[in-house]
């Protein structure tokens, strides 16, 4: 019985690595679809008025950069397997085999499922489905993540190692193939298998996380248990379950104006630090004090938040984020808000002005909000008139006004300045933003498996396990790393510390550069915010990590391979 | 492929330098090695441990870097894809994966050769079958006992129909039977064209198979030519012949002695291993020149409290002794083979015979067994051999070359 079903096991082996190649190729392919359409829509736009693309793309390149270098990487590395497919698919294949030879996958798996599915269990929250549903699917993500970041690195790490400790490449490497495609090879082969297991995992997650989102069976409630059900239940479609887009105010008018002429005034005194910390230090406590200045509205008063590029729509919601104070012990922020449209306004003389407009008033259910936490409220995307006009609460230009009036008589109500008031606004489906989420962690797995064989094949075994390990922790602390010898602004430092300080913060920026950083690209955050997770994102992910960083670390596993001598001494 | 003056092989003043952790040289493991193998013959690399043949082995096949001096392959460098397209290569040890089967594996090189689907499956079953482990094909090779791996090992090694084989100790691991089918089908490769490059201390299969040698000591080459050559002493001559009685002996001993003087020094003994007693001589030689090697010195015979071995190696002697029919001419080496169960001829009908033609044999034609006479009787498939090697140009085709 156990022959038989080792034997069948072996046979379904001999078929896995294509299996997982054709999963993980269907996986890519609506990625692929949603680039080409989003790249047709780009470049009807391009066309339709060159100039104003050009001037937009001038003013934040980042994203074009980003999406040129996909291209372009994606290009070469498509010719490059195509070219030598046999060579790099039987390597590729081989590490499979390999993998799952060692059973390390299949317990990872195993281990996965049983941590998912008691997931639920053990995740105990406020009790709001919303959170649980929240924690259910962050935790099961950064699980399968996880998982398959450390089967990625070790064992692309573990495989090139052993490579040599065996003496497998004494084989190997008298048969024509270059080390470098032998390099490839793995890498493709690392990426596949656990890309594909990852996508396995995840869709296994998501299915879980539908499966708690389900609509629940109100016919057995009371009419106050369905109604908190049924709000339970729209909270998780409308801020869960859904792909926002997010727009921040701008910054209030004369900003920049003011924090310069408070420039001017303290050079004229001669007091400008010439240090760039310091400097820098200083413009950024003129712009939050002018922030609080600006942002303190004080009794019967009001203020206005602009936003801009919102789409006009006539379903849904709009969710609005703020978080304020008030100067009073134990107060609570009393006040309104109302939505204003700027009305173009034609006078006699032919002149057009803006007026300022208030279409709704009275927009969040409640007067009074707790002050110091993040709140959240609703506006209706669209309403009727009394007189049976539907009106959208964005207007056709996708410039909305946002007004706060102080109702409290007494206490003036202040705004943080680094968040603002941020604008929440559906743009897309739930299982798209999943998938475009899982795409930027594809991007992380491929990063470890480039570093992993780069390690594996400049390192022996425990070196090279170890510097995995650091890569790893690295990847995980990066911002702390850098920040964590981050001098007071207002601490006198001597010239010496300075130049310590300076030394420091250069040395881990740059293995910041090269190293994974796990906190930059992470899709995780905001999918379970019920963000949007942009193509941008996955586009500037996909160049930073597998285009640059990956290929760089791969091109130099490759150049210190080809320069090894693969057998050991013998005298 | 330019191949300069019919060499496949070229070594130039190869030297092989280890540097310990400071970069400071700590050992020449091969110290200004010159040698060349010719296109079509079987060159053995001789040596005891540690005399840098395995390294030497390496930095061909590329494994492990010159410090100074060249390899040429084929006229180029040995890490050139094009020169690995032409060798195939054995190593001491089988270091497949075992977690691969046989047929997984050998899949698995003709890819690395970009041969197509169905040559590879062609090529896959023929060599399984060449090497006897049809039986086995579906098992994971780590299951393999040590033989079967060797004769896997081998396989991969003719997946791509190489024009040059370098096999690392090929009969180590070896029953005598896979042994025997090893050397002729050694022998029969170098029949077909192909160049052999071996490394091996196994001195008899050395000397059956080799066409010349090279004997190397602490890295640097003590011997090097055609093994007859090596082995031919000049100024002897040895006469071959079935076992003779001593009355026949002794009528020999004086027609010699006739044309030669009374004093010349006339011997009569059986057989020994002549390339042994040539190599231990060269070594010997080494020795007392104090030259240095890294490798393992002269070991000690077994100690004498081991399990009585003694007592049973006295035992042996004794019965091969007295079986013999003329016990009183004792054979000077104890490693004589039991030649006594050959019956003993009408010597004298031979004896005038040598006598008229005075021809005398070389010893190197005496003894090595022609190939063509070693053939017949080999556990190879000669068919499955011949399919293989027959139509190697159009085989040696690969997905690329079709697509052009």
């Amino acid at each position: 019985m156990k022959t038989k079903l080792l034997n069948l096991w072996r046979g379904l082996l001999h078929y896995l690595p294509e299996a997982l190649l054709i999963f993980f190729v269907l996986s890519l392919a609506p990625a692929v679809v949603m680039v080409a359409a989003r790249l047709r829509v780009e470049t009807a736009k391009m066309w339709e008025s060159p100039g104003l693309y050009w001037h937009a793309t001038a003013l934040n390149p980042w994203p074009a950069a980003a999406a040129f270098a996909c291209l372009v990487g994606a290009a070469l590395l498509l010719y490059l397997l195509w070219r030598n497919w046999m060579v790099v698919w039987a390597v590729a294949r081989k590490m499979i085999i390999e993998a799952f030879h060692r059973k390390v996958v299949l317990i990872l798996l195993v281990f996965f499922v049983v941590l998912m599915l008691s997931l639920p269990f053990i995740l105990t929250t406020e009790g709001s489905p919303k959170s649980q549903l929240q924690l259910v699917m962050l935790y099961s993500l950064v699980l399968a993540m996880v998982l398959m970041s450390l089967l990625a690195i070790f064992l692309s790490a573990a495989s090139i190692c052993s490579e040599v400790e065996r003496k497998h490449v004494h084989i190997t490497d008298t048969k024509p193939l270059q080390r470098w495609k032998f390099l490839l090879g793995k890498w493709f082969g690392v990426v596949v298998m656990c890309s594909a297991v990852l996508f396995v995992m995840t869709a296994a997650a998501c299915a879980l996380v539908l499966f708690m989102a389900r609509a629940p069976d109100y016919s057995r409630m009371t009419l106050r248990e369905a109604r908190k059900a049924l709000q339970g239940q729209q909270e998780l479609l409308e801020e869960v379950l859904v792909a926002r887009k997010s727009v921040r105010a701008f910054d209030p008018p004369g900003m920049q104006a003011s924090i310069e002429r408070e420039l001017k005034t303290i050079e004229q005194k001669g007091e400008l630090p010439d240090n760039p910390r310091k400097l820098r230090a200083l413009h950024e406590r003129l712009r939050k004090t002018f922030l609080a200045k600006v942002l303190t509205v004080p009794p019967r008063g009001y203020y206005e938040w602009h936003f801009a590029g919102l789409t006009p729509q006539l379903e849904g919601v709009l969710h609005v984020r703020f978080r304020g104070y008030v100067n009073v012990r134990q107060g609570r922020l009393l006040g309104m808000w109302q939505v204003v449209h700027r009305k173009r306004v034609t006078t006699e003389d032919g002149k057009v002005h803006y007026r300022p407009e208030v279409v709704l008033e009275r927009v969040a259910p409640q007067y009074g909000w707790h002050t110091d936490v993040r709140r959240e409220f609703a506006i209706p995307s669209a309403f009727t008139t009394e007189d049976g006009q539907v009106v959208h609460v964005v207007p056709e230009d996708g410039i909305l006004a946002l007004r706060y009036i102080n109702l409290d008589d007494e206490a003036t109500a202040s705004f943080d300045g680094n968040e603002s008031v941020v604008i929440m606004q559906r743009e897309g489906g739930f299982l798209a933003n999943y998938y475009r989420a899982l795409l930027v962690l594809v991007c992380h797995i491929a990063l470890l498996a480039a570093l992993g064989l780069m390690a594996g094949s400049i390192f022996s075994f425990p070196v090279a396990s170890l510097t995995v390990v650091f890569f790893v922790v690295i990847g995980l602390a990066g911002a702390w790393f850098v920040s964590f010898a981050e001098p007071g602004v207002n601490v006198e430092y001597t010239f010496l510390q300075e130049l310590r300080y300076a030394a420091w913060r250069t040395f881990s920026r740059s293995i910041l550069a090269v190293m994974p950083h796990f906190g930059k690209f992470n899709p995780l955050g905001d999918l379970t915010d019920g963000k949007m997770v942009t193509w941008n994102m996955v586009a500037g992910a996909a160049a930073m990590m597998v285009f640059i960083k990956a290929s760089a670390a791969l091109l130099v596993g490759m150049y210190f391979y080809a320069r090894r001598e693969l057998a050991r001494v013998i005298v | 492929m330019p191949v300069t003056n019919g060499n496949v092989l070229e070594v130039i003043e190869l030297t092989k330098t280890f540097r310990d952790f400071w970069g400071r040289e700590s050992v020449k493991a091969i110290d200004g090695l010159n040698f060349d193998v010719r296109r079509g013959e079987v060159f053995g690399l001789l040596g005891p441990n540690g005399s840098g043949k395995t390294t030497t082995v390496r930095i061909v096949l590329g494994l492990l870097f010159p410090s100074r001096g060249a390899v040429r392959l084929f006229g180029r460098s040995p890490r050139s894809v094009e020169v690995k397209k032409r060798v195939g290569y054995m190593p001491e040890e089988s270091h497949l994966y075992g977690y691969l089967n046989a047929e997984e594996t050998l899949d698995f090189f003709g890819r690395l050769f970009r041969l197509p689907r169905r040559e590879r499956r062609r090529r896959t079953d023929a060599l399984i079958d060449m090497v006897g482990l049809r039986r086995a094909r579906k098992r994971p090779i780590g299951q393999y006992s040590k033989g079967m791996a060797r004769r896997i090992g081998l396989a991969q090694s003719l997946i791509n129909d190489p024009d040059l084989l370098i096999l690392d100790e090929p009969t180590t691991g070896l029953d005598p039977e896979g042994s025997r089918e090893m050397k002729d089908l050694l022998l029969t490769l170098r029949d077909r064209g192909k160049t052999i490059f071996l490394c091996s201390h196994l001195l008899g299969d050395v000397e059956e198979i080799c066409d010349r040698i090279c004997i190397l000591y602490g890295g640097k080459h003590r011997a090097l030519g055609p093994v007859g050559e090596l082995l031919a002493a000049d100024d002897v001559t040895q006469i071959t012949a079935p076992r003779l009685s001593e009355s026949t002996v002794r009528t020999v001993v004086d027609l010699i002695r006739q044309t030669t003087g009374p004093e010349s020094p006339v011997q009569v003994s059986a057989p020994t291993m002549p390339l042994e007693d040539y190599f231990l001589h060269v070594i010997e030689e080494a020795r007392r020149e104090r030259l240095s090697t890294a490798g393992a010195e002269r070991g000690t015979a077994a100690a004498a409290f081991l399990g009585g071995e003694e007592e049973e190696a006295e035992q042996l002697l004794d019965e091969l002794v007295g079986a013999a029919r003329d016990a009183e001419e004792k054979p000077p080496a104890p490693a004589a083979e039991p030649a006594a169960a050959i019956p003993v001829q009408e010597d004298r009908a031979l004896i005038d015979e040598l006598v008229q033609t005075g021809a005398a044999a070389r010893p190197e034609q005496a003894a090595r067994p022609e190939p063509a006479a070693a053939t017949p009787e080999t556990g190879v498939r000669e068919d499955v051999l011949g399919e293989l090697l027959d139509n190697a140009g159009q085989d040696g085709k690969t997905d690329e070359d079709q697509a052009t």
